[in-house]
Order: C-alpha cells, then structure tokens, then sequence
C-alpha cells in the first residue's frame, strides 16, 4: 500500500521541527513514501531544499504550509497543485507575515476568501473541538471555514498513541456528522526518525524559554512524531484514508522548477527584442571602450558570449546589472563588478567592469554552464556609503512588490549552541556563560570535549554525553531568518506570488523566505548589491584632490603601471592599501616583488587558503625566480594545451578558472562537467563527490598520456584549492582597487589617510595604527579640537605654506613632482570620540560658525550639550583650546549643569583653581580609552625601563637580528588572525613605539596560552626570529600577560600603607 | 568622641571555618550581576591559587575538590550580632554596619577602663576569644575608623589620625551610593564608585587634595550629600548611627533540685515556662511559630525537641496540647536535671480584624476555618510527624508517576488563600489559568488509585493475570518520555478488564527509551499494573 | 454510535457539579444540620435513603460504612460526585492510611479541589484510629475516609461521636465480614462488583436493609469501550452514495473486533485501539 506524508513540520518552523527538509526528504524516500509535504508553518523558507533533494531521491514533492487563527481553533495545511496554487500560497504566506513583527505571523480566517481558492486544504481538527462545540461562535468559524473551503477540504486524521486519540476520533466523527468530509491519514511529522525526540524537546523548550525539566507537557508524551514505517502507518489508520493520500497527490502537479526564467522584462525599449537591444547596448560600448576598433579575438569573444546568452537567454539578466550599474555612474558612485560573469567581453562594453578583459585570460564557460543551465552570477561592489542610493533604486525601478533582498539563514553555531542546549537542559548559567566564553572564535566543533574537561566537567556523564551528541545535531540548525548583506531578487510578476515576503526586523525592510543558494538552485535573476568600504575611501580621496589640489581624478587615470607605486608594494610597505594589507599579504610582496598590473592579480589570489594549503605558493616563487635567471624558454610544459592553460602563471595552477580549463583540455571534461567540479571543490562537506571528480580526471589524464605524478600533482593542487580557491575575475576586480590604493598610499598619503580614517569601520587596521603607519610616513596629525575639527577629519594647509601654490600645484605636473613636502596636516575630526554623537557633533560645528565661540558655558548653551556630552569632549581631551588639559576641563565641566536648567547664563563667580596636569602615560591612556589613539607617546615607550621588558628589542631593532636568533620583544596587542587555511597557526600583531611586530603562535602554544592571546592588551614575548629576505616574524615560545602595567601608568604612586 | 571600629574582614567564611579545621580547599561564593563568584577563601584554596573576584567555574577548574558555600547573610547578621553582644560591656553606644563591622563609641569609657591603651588590650583580648579574624582602628569619627579598618595592615598602628587620612586614596574611600541602606543585606559595600571616578578623573589621587579644596566649589561638583560624607569623615559634622540593641527572644530554664524521671512530671515545670512565655509575647504582641524543648539529663546531654506551628502561636492553651501529644511518642532514657523553653521565631501577632464586631453570621468565616485547619494540621504532625501528614498537588509531567506530588499541608492552605484574594481581583485571570489547565490534563482517564510502585503481571500463553485473568479494553496510550533525568520512562498504557469487572490500569515495558538503549530479557513478563479505575 | 469519554460526560446537564455551582446557597444547611443530607450524585442511591421528608443522600455528621473485601470496585467513583461537593467547602477531605495512592490527576479531573486534599500516613492502627477522631471532631474536615480494618465497637462508636461533635462524615471501608457484626454506623452498605457496581444497605436511619441495586457509574462507558473512527470518504466531489458505500465495508471489522473486546476470550486478550485495529497481545511481548 502506497503511503504520502502530507503533514510535515521541518527545522524552518524554527524551534518546532527537529529535521533538516533534506533529511526528510531522504528519509521519506527510504522508507519507500511515495511523496511528501513540507508544510512548515506560515513559511516556504525550507522547500527549495528539499526540492533539490526530491529531485536526487525520486520522491514526489507537494509544497505546502500549516496555518493556525489567533485563537488557535482552526488548524490546516494548504497544498499547492498547481503553479496558481502556488502562487497563492506565497501570497498567503506573504499577507500573514506582513501582519506582523519579524517572526510572527497572524492568520485570519476572513483571508480564505480572498486567498489559495486553489489550493487543497487539510483541516487538522481541534482537541478542545468536543469541549467547545457548544459554543456559537466557535462554530461559527468552523462553518465559515468549511464552507469557503469545501470540495477542496479534507480531515486530516493524526494518531500518536496519546491520550488525545480517542477523543480525536470522537471528534472527528462529529465533524463527520455534521459537514460530510473525507478523511485522509496524515503524521504531523517534526523529525524524520525518532531518535531525534531528545532534539525535539530540547528545541522545544528553547522556544518556550524553560528547561526540558520544566516544560512538563508543554513535550510531547512520545516520540511518535516522525516518520513512520508504511507497516505501522497501516496499523494505525483504516485503508481508505491511506489511500486518500494517494488520490490527493495525485491531484499535485506543481514543482518548483516551473519559477525559472521570471526575469524583469520592462528594460527592453519597445519594438525591439531583448537580444537585440543588448547586442545594440554592446556596440555602444566597443565604441567607447575601443575608438579604434577591438582585437579580433576580442571580436569573435563577443560574438561567442552572445551567442550564448541568446541560446540560454539570459539577455534580461545582463541588461538588468548593466542598468543598475548605469544608475551608480550617474549618480558618481564608484562600482565594480566581480566575478566571472562581470569580467566577461560583454560586461567590459556594458560599463559593469574596468578590467580590460584583454589584460587577463577568463573562462566563459566557469557562470554560463551550458549544462546546469545555472543563471550567471555577478556581485557589485558599490561604495559602502552609497550603497543605499543604489537599494533605494531598485526598490524604485522594480517596485516593492518585485525587488527584495534575499535572506540569509541564521543557524546554531558553536556558542550558540552551548549557550541554548545548555540553558534547555538546565545546566548552571555560570558554567554555561564559562562555557561559551572558554570556546573561542578559532575553536572547531570537535575542541567542545576539551573545553569541558578543562572547565572540570565528567564527560562521561551521561547527560554530558548527551549534550554534547544534542549540540552535534543542533549545529546548523536554521534559528531565524535575516536579512543577506546585499542579495537581490528580481522577478517579472509580484514576487509574492513566487516566494513569501515577510518582514525584517529594520523597519520598512522586507525579506524573501529563501537565500542566496536557494535562489541559485531555482535558477531566479539574483544579483549582489555589495559595499565595499574601499570604494568610499577611493571616492572620498578623489573628492578631497580635487576640493584641495582642483584636480579630477578617476580609478581608470591613474592605472598607468607607475613604479614607484609597485617599489612601495614591493617593500611591504601597504598598510591601508585594499586587500594586501594583511599580514599574509605583506610578507609576500617582498617575496613576489609585483611589478605590473598581473603580478597584483596574482599577488590578490595567490595569498589565499587554497593555493597555501594546495603548496603552490613556494613552488611559483621557485619558478620566478628561475625565469627570471633563464627565461621562459626554459620552462617545459607536458603539452601544448596545457602550456596554454598555465603559461601565464608559470606552470602552476592558481586560479579556479585554471583548474577547470585543466579539466577541459587535459582530462576531456566537458564545460559542464568542469564546473561540476568546481562547485563540489567549494562545497567541500561532498567529500565524496569530489572523490568521483578526482576518479575521473586521474583517468582523463592518463588517458591523455599525463604521467601519473603529473595527474597526482593536479589532484592534490585541486585538494588544497578547497573551498577557498579564487577564480581570476574576482583577484583582476580586486588587483585594480589595489593599484589604485596604493597609487593613493603613495602619493597622497594624507588625502589617504583622512579617506581611509572618514570611511572606517573597514580594513584590517584600526585608526591608531593607519594613524601610526601616516605619521611614520611623515604626515602631521593635528588632534581633535573643539574649536576647529569637523565630524569628519578633515586637511588642514600647514602654517607657513601659501595655498595658491598648493591649488596650481598638480594641473600640470606629473606624477614624479608630487612632493612629501606639499602633504597637508590631517586634523582629526569628532567622529573619533567615543559616545559623541553626529547630531551632537553638528550642534558644535553650528555653533561654532555661527557665533565664534569663547567659553565652555556659551559653548553648552549654544550647542545644547548635557553632562555627557561635555564628558566625552573632556575625556578625549578636545575641550583643550577653552578649558585646557583634562583634569582643569572636567574641573569645569562638572560644574556645568547643576546651574544650567535654572538660568542659562547664571554665570556664579568661583575661586581660580589650578590643577596639576595629567602625566604623560596618565594623558595616553585616556587618548587610548576614549579615541582609539594617541598622538602622544606610545605606551610602550612610557613603559620601556620598566623591569619588565628588560632587555626587549624594539621593532625598528629587528632587522638587525639573525635568523633563528632568540628574542625578546612587547608591545600592546593590535591584531589576533586565525586563518583557515594555516592549520592552527594564529598571528598576533604587537606595536611598540617603533612598528608593528608580527607573532607566530604555534598550535601547541596555542593551547597552553590561550588565556593569554584571548586576554592580554600588552603582551611580553620571548622567541625565535624567522626571516625571510625582509619578512620578519618572531616564532613566540613563550607569552606574558603584561596588561596590569598600563594600568600602573596612571597609578602617581604606590607607596601607601 | 572617639570610635574604635573592629573589622571582620573575613566573617562569611569564618562563620564556617572558625570552630573547625578544614583541611580541604574551601569557599564561600557570592552571586552578583547574575555571577558567581568567589567572595572568600581558606588558605587550601588560595595554595591552589583561588582568589576572591574569580568565578565559580574557574575556581573549581583550578581546583576539582573546593568546597563551595553559598553566602550565608542570615548566619553572618547573626553572627555580628552575637559578637556586638559579647562586647557590649565595654559601651553603651555601639553600632553594627552591614555586613561585617562593628563600631563603638567610646570616649565616655576611657576613665572607667583605665584609658585607650587599657581599653583596647581589653576588648581585644575579649574577641580574640571568639576566634574571628580582625581588624581594629580608632579614630575620632565612625567613618574614619571604618575606613582604615579595611585599608589598615598594620597591627599596632590603630590610633589613626589626621595625617593617615590625608594620605588616603581616593579610590579607596568609603563614599556609599545615597540609597546604599537598600541594597541587600549582606552584600559587599556598594561604593559610589560614579563620584570617585569622576574625582580621580580630574587628577585628584589623595583625599588630602580635596579637604584642601574650597567647599562651595566641591560641592557644586559633588553635590551636598558628597559634602557632608566629608564632613563626617573629618568629623565637622555629627555622625548619628543607629544604635544596636541585644537581640531578642524569649529563653527561660528550671533547674530541678531533684532529677525528675517521669515525662509527665515534666509537664508542671513547662507549664510555668509558657506561662512566661506568654506573657513575654503578649507585652511585645508577638507571636512564634516554633518553640523548642531543651531537657538536659544527668550526663550533661541535652535533648532538643523542636514543635513547629502551622501558624504563629502566642498562647500556652494552644501549645500545651501540642507538647502532650508529642510527649505520647517519647521516652526518657536518663533523669532529666534541667528543661527550658525557648521561643527564637518571634514575629508580629496577626490582628484578627473580624473577631468580636464582624457583620458576617457565618459561623465558619474562612480565617476561621483556616485556622481550624491549620490547628488539625499542628496537632497531627505534632504525634504523627510532618512526614506522615501531607497533601496532593498536580506537577506539569508525561510520566504518571511524576504528574502528581505530595505537598505540605500548611502551604495547601496559604495556596488557598491566596487563591481566593486572587479570584476576588482578577477573575478573567483565573478562567484563562483554568482553560489552559484542562487542555493541558491528560484526555484519557486515570485511575483513581495508583499503585505506589508499579507491580509486575504474570503473562502466561499469551494471557496476563492479577487475581485472574485479565482482557485489555483500550491503548495503548504511549508513554516515552523524560531522557534527561534519571527516571526515563518508555510504556504503552491499557485499561484492562478483569474478571470480576475491576478495570485495571496497566502498562507494558518498552524496550528502549530515550535515554538509554537497554535490552530486556524476554522471559520476564514486561506487564505492570499501575492503577485501578475504583 | 457515539462514545463519549469522562469529559463529555461531566459536561452532561443533569449531572451535578460541584465546580459549577457558585458558593452554595444551602452550604450552611448541608454541612451543619444535623439531620441534613448531601446528594450522592447517583438518583437511585439518594431514593433509598428517602426518609422522614429529608432528601435522600449521604447524612451529615455521621459515619456510614462500606463493606467489601474488593478493593478497586468503584467504590472510589461512587464517593466521587459527594466529594466533589465536599471539596467545596473550607475544610479538609481526610484519608487515613488509604490503601494505594489516591491519584491526583484523576481527582482533579473529577473536579476535586486538591488544596482540600489530606493524607495521612499512619502506620499502626492505634494512630489511625487516633487521627480519624482528630480529624473527625476537629470540625476541620468535611469527610474522612478511613479503613479502620479491626477496629472494635468501642473504638467505632468512638468515632461515630467525634463526626457527630465536629459535624464531619466519616466513610469507613470494612470487610464484608464486617456486615455480620453490630455497628455504632448509622449507615452500612455493602458494595460489591460483578460486570457492574452493585450495592445492598443493611443499614439505614429510619429503614429496612434493601434489595441489591446496580448503580451505573460515572464515566463507565468511557473506561470500558473505545471510540471507533466513522466511514471514512474519499473525495470531496464524490458523490455521497458511494461514501456510505465505503463506510460501511470498511466499518464491518471493525465492529467485529470491538465485538470480540468485550466477549472475554480465554485465549488471547484482544485489544482494539481507536476502532480500526486489533492487536494480539502475543505480539506486543
């Protein structure tokens, strides 16, 4: 007897089911069902999920939702047979939750007049229904429901073997009587095997905020929730209602598959056809682009994309990023397009990229696959600071009702988890908080036992057991939706009628139910909205040449290759400059030495977990170094084709794009085939799949003559690609905004800095050090001052140097005669205090122009400041220029408001008093604390004679040193990295006064001293020195907690006692 | 005036720790900001390099087998208590500050105990005595003395005078928030830390830096109250504390001249003891809510027999009864040569508004009956134990055996009383409580008897027996819940008939349950009856 | 036919509840006159106790005894609609020493008030005896039940006088042994059960013993038969003719199988669950 699941509950009813949809699914398909409804309540967030898996094991899949009225009196599912059904039921699903705040959903019984007339209902009849059927208005409602509901409605029947059954049946041959329905066997499943009840009360009380002691029957009384066996399905219910399941589905027909292609058609100008009107957009663009006509190759590569944007027809997707990217120039707002799909021939005419296709090699084949018919991809990178211009016109051009960003699954992490299950089971709260804290952000799932042995904990307590087995299954547990960085959706009709819309929890935002992956996997037009912090600090910069230099400059001006640009880079010298800044970056620019634009795509991709882990960065540097003594000549390839694949970065394979031509042309994968591969090498939880792939190419290659070690060597390259391989596009998108930067690092160091610091929070640096890197750089910074910092930082022209000069200055020079000497001053602005606000801060500036202001009490009142903000201005010492130093400023200050309420300018007559300055370290501290920086003294440098660091080496001292000599060094803790790829290694960046040194944790250590890195602001280190020509790490062996000293700094003394 | 403070810095662990010697790691925790942390700790755990501030799961990590006990503020308060009463020979004006120092005045008896020197080796010698770990300071104002009692190192250096406390820092001044009175007992001193931070952040380190600064100027920064703690300290202003007064209870002895030897004998004494009792109680309008019965024998044992009321009682009539009954149950092994009575849970006597003048006729009003109640309730448990006299209460629980627990009687009735003041106000409340009840009660019927463990059935050819055969009616109802605790059930529940027409209440083993996966052996009948439908 | 379990019996409208009444108009009368009565809840019962113009049912300030040598008869569900209404008053509803645990959920489905609820757990008779006459005179309690097993005539009359003093209803389960001996009782029944609950009074105020009547229980239907699910249809455009059709072939095993439920066979216990099943016990062990 053939048996579906109507009635399924999975993980996105967040905290109500406990199984994946794919689980599911999966189980479903084993236990021989032939199909399954996922009907999550008020949602479709988990379908496409399990669609995808559907289509894996042959399972028929009916996309439904459960809905429940306020008073919870009636209960039903709602089936889609059929794309209009569908469509409803989103619509539905949208109607509910829009209602509402984020989360939540109200259902109204009225709304099934107007909605899902074609969807097929379940009613799961009330177990208070033989309690309340004498009440009017209760059956009213249930009259309402059936009626508008009729010959499409049946009763769903659900046994668990609990003490509610019989009055079910009762129940249900009642409503027999009365409205002559048909009965249909369902399961109100919540997991796809039993052994998951323990998850499922956990979760459970989790949503209910109690603990699994406490929730008491607020649990269900067994585990019979699940899905169950067809034996004892047949067991449980009489035939026919066995067989209704069937007959329901096969009145289903729908699948998702039907929603492709629904793009936005309106940008195709009238009586022409889209493929025309881009093939017109395209020549515009080769106009521009090239005056003097493109290449031939060019030529035939376009003539190729478009071929296959017309076969696939993805003509609607270009012209909608090319119109939106047409916006952003309009409106002069940097943008950059990324990905493959963008550094195509067609997205260099359409205006989506800067990079000259010309100057680097692109596989077309990597977005557009012919086989898996998969949409292209492209992201665009927009100013951070703008980017909400370019949302609002999308929001305007496609209406709300067609635009929407996609959401982004929130699931159960390492802490969360802890922090939940533990709660749920009732663990102490303190030992919980210990817990999480003691799990640390670098902390695998499997380090969780450590953890709790180091907090003292039995392990083999059974309850721990179980812990720790309900924390594996709750990792990746959907807990909520959330909004996706900058994902859109664009749909040709209401997209609420193609996926349920509901709120986010910014107002006036709306999000889809389904992800960035779902998207892809349906094959929907999905296009990234990105910010990119550089993009502002590259706008601001242009802005602030122009207003103080009068020159316009652009990012496609100033890619002129300069060497002095790439003898900066070359040095390592590249804080604050986009993408190189890391400390993995800047110990390869001495090594790699870029000296032209390519060298920067390979420098951008070449330092990434992949080519680290896969070991072809030693390998590329050899070769380098070989070609540059032989020449390429030398190099041998096995073949021809494949010389042509990896001749351009030297034999060695360091592009995804790379390992799928590989594939192409050495192993005989077809396009299709190759991207196959590159999407189970970024999904690396496949291991097995990827398995099969390898197979496949070992084989191809022999079979193609390769040697062995030849083919091994590939594979295990592909191994350490990973997930973190990183296609040529995206390291040319980003090779240009490195040029660009560092062009600016080096010319404009000041420009640069103000740019970088008015666009923070962004990079790898904190203000203090960019602020550290300008000055060591020969940039004066002037300090924050009541009377003449702006919100932003701001230049300032230097005393003594005339203006006219500067403003004359570039028109007519060249690159070489930018002079350090004509830098202006960067005048911190009020942004940097701690706890100012803007409005506050532009309450000051008003003030301050309107007026001129002399006094701390006319600066009060004019400016309407309370305590707090006169604290905050004190505390940074700004109130310097009126009040003078800290002390006498909050002397001042603290008398302010105590008279202020009363009469404004009840200025009381008070003794002179004088008092004593704040010492140096005292002065640096409080810079520290309330502004991220100092101007003054380092703290290190205060501290230097301290017994302490006896006998510490100062940064600028280093270079001096051996390799493998022992070392001692301090300096506070500005950075702690953990990459991915390193196994197990982490970097600590200390400054002292003279730079920033760079720390090697070994993972042993690691271990030993994790209280340490995790804690420590000022940390003493003893080690080795490890170089490299220029590169200079300290391999630390032991680590110090030295915090407690800068708290002595403002400590005057203490000899008390 | 002159102060002299004693300091017990240490007084929550050493109520503990004072009159035996643990050898084990040991210390006492304190819970703030929803933190645990340790407050305090013995010299084991310090070696083991516990200290105070840390929190609980760090300290047991750095130490697996720590004692830890929770504060214990009602003990402490007792304690100082106790101490301030020892001492209080030595003056008439003494003050208890929370949670652990003790001030007293004592300028008016410098000449009765032969100046300060005398003075202070007298009272020191007299706590030395007790045992407790402290410090002590003179000063000439109560906040000065407090202060450096908690700074001071030094032993011999007491007297404190004008120069130490100029050199006093800031942060470690003594400045209490203005509504530090409410913070809860027992807590650490609660500093207006606001205030001395804001000072430190104008530079000023010693409070000698600020006596030195004009009045109106500080004042309008600090505020009066911050003003007139200086004033205090410095002793420009009268400091008046709340003087300590001795604790109060009632205790009374008999010493007998001849050992008695008879229970009965007992009675005539402790008839006179509550006599005096009661009046102790009448004159103060108190009540208590337990007594106990101190009988000394011959081997200088003492026997305690400790009566619990079910409500406050102040008059022998209604105790007498009480003793007889628990005297039923007890036998005297040794002569007794001493009994006393003594009454420690005093509370305020509960005013019976509708006693003589109430409107209502009703004979049985509810505060009436309720005591009545209550009284049934004293008597039994008085012969009967508290154990064997209990009452039914439903629990949130699958499990049969979990859904339901014994009470205590006494809290029935206060349950019924608030239950009833609360159906007055809000009765919209009650319906909803009420619905959300029922639909939580279990929808099949239970049995009206359950049987205290669940008793194993034959099963033999395919037939199960108790008293006879027995055929199942309806289920099974399954039950297969409660893996996180000990007591994991996994059941299948039937009605049951048996032949004689008892319906039974019976369920079968399953195998595995949540918790764990345990095989059962087959030949054993895996029927139980649980319940009868009587 | 429809079943119906406890609840919906409870919400029949000639049953009495004790929760549904607000606080009682003859709340004085029935606890405090002595003459007075309280309904048993069972209208046959309450007939036979008809006498001098009172109206029938359970006597107040008394003792009445019950006698039998079953435990588990229904003998609890008999008391169970008086006691109910006794747990509307403010005063304690008394076990000593009961003979299994009195099941909390199911007394409160009943509608007992369990803050009205008192067990006593003595454990020789001399403290039984002694807590049932405390509690009894005490007037502190609307009823005690108690199983004085042993006791003498003395110690009963003992008894019936402290109910009378503290206006309480002392309910004594005795052997059927007992039935021979005199007693202080005012009211003696004898209570025994064969498919049904029956009941004799040897003893009543003003009356001559009486014949054995059967007395339905409360939520026996309930207990003893199970709900069976109704002809199910198959879609809703279908006509109805072919629904009934259906019903009644898959209907008919059904009924068979409830049939064999309630013949007892003597080999293997049938058992049918939610009407559509029958499992053999043999295959659950």
């Amino acid at each position: 007897m053939n048996y579906s699941e109507l009635h399924c509950i999975s993980n996105f009813s967040f905290l109500t089911g406990a199984s994946h949809p794919e689980e599911l699914l999966q189980q479903a398909a084993q236990l021989g069902y032939k199909g399954i409804a996922i009907t999550d309540e008020c949602s479709l967030a988990g379908v496409v999920r399990a669609h995808v898996v559907a289509k894996q094991c042959n399972i028929q899949l009916i996309i439904g939702s459960t809905f429940k009225t306020e008073d919870s009196n009636i209960h039903f599912a709602a089936l889609a047979p059929n794309r209009q059904a569908y469509g409803q039921l989103s619509k539905l699903v949208t109607l509910c939750r829009r209602r509402e705040k984020k989360g939540q959903y109200r259902f109204k019984l009225n709304d099934l007049r107007q909605q899902i007339r074609d969807c097929l209902l379940i009613w799961f009849p009330n177990a208070d229904y033989l309690s309340q059927r004498h009440s009017l208005p209760f059956l009213n409602d249930l009259d309402q429901f059936v009626k508008t509901t009729q010959n499409r409605l049946w009763i769903g029947v659900e046994y668990f073997y609990s003490d509610k059954d019989t009055q079910l049946t009762q129940t249900v041959n009642d409503l027999q009587q009365r409205y002559q329905l048909p009965l249909i066997a369902c399961g109100n499943v919540h997991m796809h095997i039993a052994e998951r009840k323990p998850l499922q009360d956990i979760i459970t009380a989790i949503r209910l905020g109690l603990t699994v002691q406490s929730a008491g029957v607020a649990l269900h009384a067994n585990r019979e929730r699940y899905l169950r066996p067809i034996h004892e399905i047949i067991a449980l219910y009489p035939p026919a209602l066995i067989e209704a399941t069937q007959q329901l589905c096969q009145q289903c027909h729908f699948s998702l598959d039907e929603l492709r292609y629904e793009y936005p058609e309106e940008l195709v100008p009238p009586h022409i056809t889209a493929t025309e009107y881009l093939k017109q957009l395209v020549e515009q663009g080769i106009q521009t682009r090239w005056p003097l006509g493109p290449k031939k190759e060019t030529r035939q590569q376009i003539q190729k994309e478009l071929g296959l944007i017309q076969k696939l027809s993805y003509e609607y997707y270009f012209l909608t990023v090319h119109d939106i990217v047409q916006f952003a120039r309009n409106q002069n707002i940097l943008c950059q397009g990324r990905g493959s799909a963008a550094n195509s021939v067609v997205c260099f005419c359409l205006g989506i990229t800067e990079v000259d296709p010309e100057k680097i090699h692109l596989l077309f084949e990597r977005f557009i696959s012919e086989e898996r018919n998969e949409p292209p991809d492209i992201d665009v990178d927009f100013e951070h600071s703008r980017r909400e211009e370019v949302i609002q016109y999308i929001y305007k051009q496609y209406g709300r009702e067609r635009a929407a960003i996609a959401a982004t699954v929130i699931t159960y992490r390492p802490r969360s988890a802890i922090r939940d299950v533990g709660k749920a089971m009732g663990f102490d709260p303190s030992l919980i908080d210990h817990l999480a804290k003691s799990l640390a952000w670098w902390d695998k799932r499997e380090e969780l036992k450590a953890r709790l042995q180091e907090a003292s904990i039995d392990i083999d307590n059974p309850m721990i057991q179980i812990f720790r087995h309900l924390m594996e299954e709750i990792l990746g547990f959907p807990r909520h939706l959330s909004q996706h960085v900058g994902g859109f959706i664009i749909s040709r009709g209401p997209l609420d009628q193609l996926v349920p819309i509901e709120n986010a929890s910014m107002p006036d935002r709306t999000i889809i139910q389904w992800d960035k992956n779902d998207i892809e996997a349906l094959g929907l037009l999905k296009i990234d909205v990105l910010a990119l912090g550089m993009l502002s600090a590259i706008h601001k910069s242009f802005d602030l040449i122009k207003a103080y230099r009068g020159e316009q400059l652009s990012m496609a001006g100033i890619t002129n290759e300069d060497p002095k640009v790439y003898d900066m880079l070359q040095q390592g010298d590249s804080i604050g400059v986009f993408q190189v800044e890391s400390r993995a970056q800047m110990a390869m620019l001495p090594r790699l030495r870029p000296a032209c634009f390519y060298d920067l795509v390979i420098e951008v991709a070449i330092v990434r977990p992949g080519p680290i882990q896969g070991n072809m960065v030693h390998p590329f540097l050899k070769r380098r170094a070989y070609i540059k003594q032989y020449g390429t000549e030398k190099v041998r390839y096995p073949s021809p084709e494949i010389q042509k694949v990896l001749e351009r970065t030297l034999g060695i394979p360091i592009f995804q794009e790379q390992v799928i031509e590989l594939a192409t042309v050495a192993a005989g994968f077809t396009p299709g085939e190759a991207d196959q591969l590159r999407r189970s090498m970024a999904s690396w939880r496949k291991k097995g799949e990827l398995q099969q792939h390898q197979n496949k190419l070992s084989a191809g290659l022999l079979e193609r003559g390769y040697s062995l070690e030849f083919a091994q060597r590939i594979i295990e390259q592909i191994n350490g690609f990973g997930e973190y391989g990183f296609p040529e596009s995206h390291a040319a998108s980003f090779a240009l905004l490195v040029y660009v930067s560092a062009w600016l690092k080096h010319y404009e160091p000041a420009v640069f800095l103000c740019s970088l610091l008015n666009s923070y929070p962004m990079g790898f640096y904190s203000p203090s050090q960019l602020v550290q890197d300008a000055k060591r750089h020969g940039v004066k910074v002037h300090p924050i001052d009541i009377l003449t910092s702006q919100w932003d930082h701001s230049l300032e022209i230097l005393t003594g140097e005339t203006a006219s000069e500067e403003m004359t200055f570039h028109k007519t020079q060249p690159n070489e005669k930018r002079s350090k000497t004509t830098q202006p001053a960067v005048r911190l602005g009020l942004r940097l205090i701690k706890g100012l606000k803007q409005q506050t801060a532009e309450r000051i500036i008003n003030a301050r122009t309107k007026n001129g202001i002399i006094s701390l009490d006319q600066l009060t009142q004019q400016a309407k400041l309370n305590r707090q903000d006169l604290d905050c201005l004190a505390h940074a010492n700004a109130l310097v220029s009126l009040c003078g130093h800290r002390f006498q400023a909050r002397w001042q200050v603290q008398r302010i408001e105590e008279h202020r309420p009363l009469f404004g300018n009840n200025i009381i007559q008070e003794e002179n008093i004088i008092l004593a300055s704040p010492k140096t370290g005292e002065a640096v501290l409080e810079d520290y604390a309330s502004t991220g920086l100092t101007l003054g003294q380092h703290p290190m440098l205060l501290l230097r004679n301290h017994p302490a660091f006896k006998g510490c080496t100062r940064q600028s001292d280093l270079p001096h040193l051996r390799h493998k000599q022992f070392v001692r060094v301090a300096g506070i803790v500005t950075g702690r990295q953990r990459p991915g790829s390193a196994s197990g290694v982490l970097f600590l960046t200390l400054e002292d006064e003279t730079g920033n040194i760079n720390i090697i944790v070994w993972k042993d250590l690691m271990k030993r001293q994790r209280k340490e890195i995790l804690k420590a602001q000022l940390l003493h280190v003893k080690g080795v020195i490890e170089r490299e020509k220029k590169v200079i790490h300290v391999i630390a062996g032991q680590l110090k907690d030295c915090s407690d000293l800068l708290g002595d700094l403002s400590i005057s003394s203490r000899d008390f006692h | 005036m002159l102060w002299m403070c004693l300091h017990f810095p240490k007084l929550a662990l050493e109520i503990y720790t004072r009159n035996q010697d643990i050898e084990t790691p040991f210390a006492i925790e304190e819970t703030q900001n929803n933190k645990r942390l340790v407050l305090l700790c013995n010299k084991q755990a310090a070696a083991e390099g516990i200290q105070a501030g840390i929190t609980l799961p760090t300290a047991h990590g750095l130490c697996e087998q720590l004692i830890v006990k929770e504060r214990n503020d009602n003990l402490e308060r007792k304690t100082l208590q106790q101490i301030a009463s020892h001492i209080s020979p030595f003056s008439p004006t003494i003050t208890l500050q929370a949670p652990n120092t003790i001030l007293l005045e004592i300028s008016s008896c410098l000449t009765l105990f032969g100046g300060l020197k005398n003075l202070h080796e007298k009272i020191q010698t007299q706590i030395q005595k007790i045992n407790y770990s402290f410090k002590l300071t003179v000063a000439k104002t109560p906040l000065a003395a407090e202060l450096a009692a908690e700074l001071i190192e030094e032993k011999n250096k007491y007297l404190i005078n004008e120069a130490y406390l100029k050199q006093i820092p800031i942060s470690a001044l003594n400045y209490r928030l203005p509504n530090s009175n409410k913070q809860r007992a027992g807590q650490s001193i609660q500093r207006d830390m606001k205030t001395l931070q804001r000072l430190q952040g104008m530079g000023f380190r010693r409070l000698g830096e600020l006596l030195a600064l004009p009045k109106p100027e500080l004042g309008r920064r600090f505020g009066k109250p911050f003003l007139i703690y200086l004033d205090k300290l410095t002793g420009v202003t009268l400091d008046t504390r709340e003087t300590f007064e001795l604790p109060t209870y009632f205790e009374d002895h008999i010493h007998f001249v001849e050992e008695l030897t008879a229970l009965n004998s007992l009675l005539f004494p402790l008839k006179r003891l509550l006599t005096n009792m009661e009046h102790y109680l009448q004159q103060r309008q108190q009540a208590t809510a337990s007594i106990v019965i101190l009988l000394e024998n011959r081997l200088n044992q003492i026997i305690s027999i400790d009566i619990e009321f079910a409500e406050p009682q102040c008059r022998k009539d209604k105790i007498l009864p009480l003793i007889y009954l628990r005297f039923e149950t007890l036998t005297l092994s040794e002569p007794i040569i001493t009994v006393g009575l003594k009454a420690n849970q005093l509370m305020e006597q509960q005013i019976k508004t509708n006693s003589l003048f109430s409107q209502d006729s009703s004979v049985f009003s509810n505060e009436e009956t309720n005591s009545d109640r209550a009284n049934l309730i004293s008597r039994l448990t008085a012969r009967l134990g508290n154990e064997q006299v209990k009452s039914l209460m439903l629990a949130e629980d699958h499990r049969p055996e979990s859904c339901w627990s014994y009470t205590s009687p006494a809290t029935q009735i206060a349950s019924n009383n608030i239950h009833r003041k609360k159906t007055h106000r809000n009765k919209e409340d009650k319906n909803k409580t009420q619905k959300n009840r029922k639909s939580e009660q279990a929808q099949q019927p239970r049995p009206l008897w359950l049987l205290p463990q669940p008793q194993q059935l034959p099963y033999r050819k395919g037939q199960l027996f108790w008293h006879g055969p027995l055929a199942l009616l309806s289920g099974p109802e399954r039950i297969d819940t409660a893996w996180w605790d000990n007591k994991p059930v996994n059941r299948d529940y039937y009605i049951a008939r048996h032949h004689r027409g008892e319906l039974l209440w019976i369920f079968k083993k399953r195998t595995r349950t949540l918790a764990t996966t345990q095989v059962q052996s087959q030949e054993k009948s895996q029927w139980f009856l649980h319940g009868i439908f009587s | 036919m429809n079943k119906i379990n406890l609840h919906t019996l409870l919400q029949h409208p000639h049953l009495w509840r004790a929760s549904d009444t607000p606080a009682i108009q003859d709340h004085h009368c029935s606890t405090h006159s002595n003459n007075g009565t309280t309904s048993s809840g069972y209208a046959l019962f309450d007939e036979l106790l008809y006498h001098n113009n009172t109206q029938g049912g359970w006597p107040h300030s008394s003792s009445c005894e019950l006698l039998s040598d079953q435990t588990g008869i229904g003998e609890l569900r008999f008391l169970m609609p008086s006691l109910v209404r006794a747990s509307n008053e403010n005063r304690w509803i008394t076990w000593v020493a009961p003979p299994f645990i009195p099941y909390a959920p199911a007394l409160h489905a009943h509608g007992i008030d369990l803050n009205k609820l008192l067990i006593i757990h003595s454990k020789t008779l001399k403290d039984s005896l002694w807590a049932t006459e405390q509690c009894l005179q005490s007037g502190a309690c609307s009823a005690v039940l108690a199983w004085p097993q042993g006791a003498n005539y003395q110690q009963l009359r003992r008894l019936q006088i402290a109910a009378k003093a503290g206006k309480s209803r002392g309910i004594f389960f005795r052997s059927a042994q007992a039935a021979k001996e005199a007693s202080p009782a005012p009211l003696r029944i004898c209570i025994a059960r064969n498919t049904t609950f029956r009941l004799k009074i040897i003893k009543r105020p003003g009356g001559w013993a009486s014949q054995s009547i059967r007395i339905p229980l409360i939520d026996e239907e309930a207990l003893t038969q199970t709900a069976t699910l109704q002809t199910p249809s198959l879609q809703p455009d279908e006509s109805k003719t072919l629904n009934l059709e259906n019903g009644i072939a898959t209907n008919q095993p059904q009924k068979q199988a409830q049939a064999q439920a309630q013949t007892q066979l003597k080999n293997d216990i049938p058992l049918s669950k939610g009407g559509s099943y029958v499992v053999d016990v043999s295959s659950l062990s």
